[in-house]
């Protein structure tokens, strides 16, 4: 772990000329841009189902939240938590068009670095924004903290991380928590981050053995000791990746670097002789262990529903969990149906789910500049940066360490309504022209509505309105007006707070 | 920040005359008598999730040093740092990463002598310059006593400086809310980056900055009060939690806008080009502004040193030079302003004294300290030396803690802050004399 949170300034600074990526191709932007309602009609949803819509995934599009009021919560619930039986034809072209992430790591590795992160970002980017199968992708976004990778660790870490996603968190972010696990552990972009390659038979490295119990399973207060730390550590010497040839970048369990002897972990004995095996049992105890039901239990609670997770909820989610065998989905199903959701507080949208949500409220079109420009200035300055959180426990998840940052998300917001954003265009004459705005007054009605899936409250209505002030739509003033007037309300609580 | 009601008279701090008149209550009430009344009149409340602790009314009392925290996350490598060179079991612990001694002929990044015992790491020569001029101390064998040697427990420790009893302030925030300067800034204290520093957690004027040329409302010029006046009017009607940091990102606005337009030129060596040592530059710039900051928060990453740490070269080398050339720029930039500047730099935990195979090292315990100013007892290495042999170390071969951070913390509080509340900023701890810091005249 490096904790520098500036150092990948130098990695990203450099940006190739000719980055050949097909994936935001015209026909997928088409597919996306032509999905939109053609009237629009705003009224006050459900404000449980809007929670659901924001934290579920992220916030709703045009049409969205009438769709998933008209099927209820449970209904869109279930839907989500089958994104396969989710018709998703812009995704799906999309993700077919994407070029990197159809090869395998030895290819990947022989790849220009600076193509691939600008693909990984994309692709994560792109199925956020145009993605039905929102809640898949809000899970990909919150296994990729708990399974933090650190694209500035090493400057081959994007090959890795590409791999790590597509055969990692993605295939197991709606299954089982074990599965997930497993993977991770077998990750090469976790050996590489947490040190397991150089962890080494009688010179072993502690990092990725202390994060695993830390961080992936039982929590700090999980009752294991510095002893099992270094026991682990043995354990799982010879844990490795291949370094050169025909398999570079794969799995290996290396047997030349495998301490062979005794060990206790965990208050189990392992005699000598063992190999891989040893740590497969390890992960069986942690993945079981009440601990890890309970800490991950949490984090779900924490993430969906409150800062300070209500205690029932997590025991709930934690008996689930230890019955199930890590059941995400059961354990997703018990957080949005329960009464602890239905009544949740208010939670500051974290930057990233932030940007998302505009983009998707606005139908913003976005293209390969419009990528750079998201994640080069706009996640940088907002403070999450994709894959660019040094330390291993992911970005920050409560509201109050967020709350300090809300310049740049108020530049975001005006920069995107007043059209100041490379490549991100938001068609307002075709959202206007499908609300049926006549006027001035309508138009702040109306957009009021997209953002904040309810009518504009009095003082809102007054607020905005005298900011637009009177005059038609059709003068270049009022048009400036209004733009600017849509960016305050991206920019106002409101909007940050779902 | 806990107590907001003040029944003392203000006492305005030398340096921030020109704020004097806008106080961050009275900033606020402003705000809400433009827009309010038609709002129908909003209610202050007090976040929830402000520590819940009622402290005394805080001491009134005149702005002591400027405090500069600089927080090396990820566990910084002490022993690699200030060098117990005079301890042979160091280098037995270390074949191959140990920094020679400072008369290791043989050897060409060699540790530069301190006091014939420890010795600076040679990338760090601009603050062994400092030493010598009676500008820097350092603390060896010291920490939190945390023993989790876990990075976010550690830190969380050392921030909270207390144990977690379910409050949730800062040690930094509970100086600043015990102590009254009559100062109304915003930019009280200053965090470099998006995110406060957990020790700031609590304080209700501290401001998060990335740079001050980046710190405006973008969009048309002439529609900038507009649109500022209807943030500040939403943010009021919105959760707590944001309103306050909405209308202090407001006021902060406008003090910065006549900083940022002026251009900066630091006195002494180039700054580093990098996060940290633009921060140090932002800081340095922001105090000769004379905007009212008492306390500076800034993080330098890069120190979980796991594997191929190196030596006198190599990446902690590299590192080490960014904070070394930072510091001794800030301390050259603010020339004899440094008499009213303390800089203290700390990380969660040292390291193991053992190398471990992949020429690095793992979590460990005790750790070095740094303190810089113009009115501390420098060119000292303040240490109660455990020993390295295996028999005198802690835990699974760590350096044992001999004196607690509190008590270096505790005496820049008191003597070159001059807040005496140290028992309310560090609650249960009974404090040790160090000596490190004179009493601010």
């Amino acid at each position: 772990m490096a904790i520098s949170r500036r150092g990948f300034l130098t990695l990203s600074g450099t940006a190739s000329a000719a980055v050949a990526l097909s994936a935001c191709s015209a026909a997928s932007r088409k597919i996306a841009s032509d999905d939109l309602p053609e009237s629009i009609h705003i009224t006050g949803a459900d404000a449980v189902i809007v929670r659901a819509l924001n934290r579920a995934g992220y916030g709703p599009r045009p049409g969205d939240a009438a769709h998933a009021a008209g099927i209820g919560l449970a209904g869109w619930l279930e839907q989500q938590l089958q994104p396969n039986s989710i018709d998703d034809p812009a995704a799906d072209l999309f993700v077919r068009n994407l070029n990197f992430y159809q090869r395998d790591v030895t290819d990947l590795l022989a790849q220009d670095y600076t193509d691939q992160t600008r693909e990984l970002e994309m692709a994560t980017i792109g199925r956020a924004i145009y993605s039905k199968r929102q809640l898949a992708e809000a899970m990909v976004e919150f296994w990729s903290d708990h399974f933090n990778i650190y694209l500035g660790k090493k400057e081959h870490m994007v090959s890795l991380k590409i791999v790590d996603d597509r055969d990692v968190i993605r295939p197991h972010a709606l299954g089982k928590f074990r599965d997930l696990l497993f993977a991770s552990a077998h990750s090469p972009a976790m050996m590489l981050y947490l040190d397991n390659l150089v962890n080494f038979k009688g010179a072993p490295n502690e990092n990725y053995a202390r994060e695993l119990m830390e961080l992936h399973t039982l929590s700090v207060h999980g009752l294991y000791t510095q002893t099992d730390i270094q026991e682990l550590a043995r354990a799982l010497t010879g844990w490795r990746v291949y370094l050169n040839g025909r398999l570079d970048g794969q799995f290996m369990f290396d047997a030349d670097q495998h301490d062979f002897g005794a060990k206790t972990i965990l208050g189990r004995m392992f005699p000598a002789g063992r190999g891989e095996e040893e740590v497969l049992k390890v992960l069986e105890i942690l993945v079981t262990h009440p601990a890890t039901a309970k800490f991950i239990a949490t984090k779900l609670a924490r993430r969906f529903v409150a800062d300070d997770p209500p205690a029932p909820l997590v025991e709930d989610v934690a008996q689930i969990y230890l019955a199930t065998g890590g059941d995400i989905q059961a354990m997703l199903k018990t957080i949005f149906l329960s009464q602890e959701f239905a009544s949740a507080p208010p939670r500051l949208k974290r930057p990233y789910a932030y940007m998302i949500s505009a983009l998707r409220a606005l139908h913003a079109d976005v293209g390969l500049r419009g990528y750079r420009q998201l994640t080069d200035h706009w996640l940088h300055q907002m403070g999450q940066a994709l894959y660019h959180w040094p330390p291993p426990d992911g970005y920050p998840d409560t509201s109050r360490k967020w709350a300090a940052g809300l310049l740049p998300r108020w530049n975001f917001g005006l920069a995107l309504a007043t059209d100041q954003i490379e490549g991100v265009r938001v068609p307002f004459e075709r959202l206007m022209e499908a609300g049926g705005v006549s006027d001035a007054a309508g138009a702040v009605e109306f957009f009021g509505g997209l953002l904040f899936s309810r009518p504009l409250s009095g003082p809102e209505r007054a607020l905005f309105g005298a900011y637009v002030g009177g005059g038609k739509l059709t003068d270049g003033g009022v048009q400036q007006r209004l733009k600017e007037a849509i960016g305050l309300m991206i920019a106002s609580p409101a909007f940050q707070w779902t | 920040m806990v107590t907001q009601t003040k029944s003392n008279p203000v006492l305005v701090c030398g340096h921030c005359q020109e704020y004097e008149q806008v106080s961050r209550r009275g900033f606020l009430l402003g705000g809400l008598k433009s827009v309010g009344a038609a709002l129908g009149g909003p209610v202050i409340a007090m976040p929830t999730w402000m520590p819940r602790v009622t402290l005394a009314p805080p001491h009134v009392g005149p702005k002591g040093d400027t405090l500069v925290v600089v927080f090396l996350r990820g566990g910084a490598d002490g022993l690699n740092i200030v060098v117990p060179h005079g301890d042979d079991a160091y280098y037995a612990h270390r074949p191959t990463i140990a920094i020679p001694r400072p008369d290791d002929r043989k050897a060409e990044h060699r540790a530069l002598d301190l006091d014939g015992f420890f010795g600076l790491h040679p990338a760090l020569a601009p603050l062994a310059d400092l030493y010598r001029a009676g500008l820097a101390a350092f603390i060896h064998a010291t920490g939190a006593p945390d023993e989790t040697r876990s990075h976010f427990e550690a830190m969380a420790f050392m921030e909270r400086g207390a144990v977690a009893t379910g409050e949730y302030s800062g040690w930094l925030a509970r100086h600043l809310s015990t102590l009254d300067t009559g100062n109304p800034s915003v930019l009280r204290a200053v965090a470099v980056g998006e995110i406060l520093q957990a020790s700031l957690t609590g304080a209700v004027s501290a401001t998060a900055l990335q740079s001050i040329a980046d710190y405006h409302l973008n969009g048309r010029p002439e529609a900038r009060d507009s649109m500022k006046a209807l943030l500040g009017s939403l943010y009021e009607q919105g959760e707590s939690l944001t309103a306050a940091t909405a209308s202090q990102t407001l006021e902060s606005l406008r003090v910065l806008e006549k900083v940022w337009q002026q251009a900066y030129h630091p006195a002494g060596r180039a700054y580093p080009q990098t996060g940290f040592g633009e921060g140090m530059k932002m800081i340095a710039q922001l105090v000769k502004a004379r905007v009212g900051v008492e306390s500076a928060c800034i993080d330098l990453g890069g120190w979980d040193t796991h594997a191929a740490q190196g030596t006198g070269e190599g990446m902690m080398a590299k590192t080490l030079q960014e904070l070394g050339t930072g510091l001794a720029a800030f301390v050259e930039d603010m020339g004899t302003e440094m008499g009213d500047v303390t800089v203290v730099v700390m990380s969660e935990f040292g390291r193991r004294v053992q190398e471990n195979g992949a020429l690095g090292t793992d979590h460990g315990h005790g750790n070095m300290m740094m303190v810089l100013g113009g009115g501390i007892n420098g060119g000292k290495v303040y240490a109660r030396w455990p020993g390295l042999a295996v028999e005198q170390l802690t835990g699974p071969g760590d350096l044992v803690l001999t004196t607690d951070y509190r008590d270096v913390l505790g005496e820049v509080i008191r003597m070159r802050l001059r807040n005496p509340r140290v028992g309310d900023i560090f609650p249960d701890y009974a404090f040790n004399e160090v000596g490190i810091a004179r009493e601010r005249g």
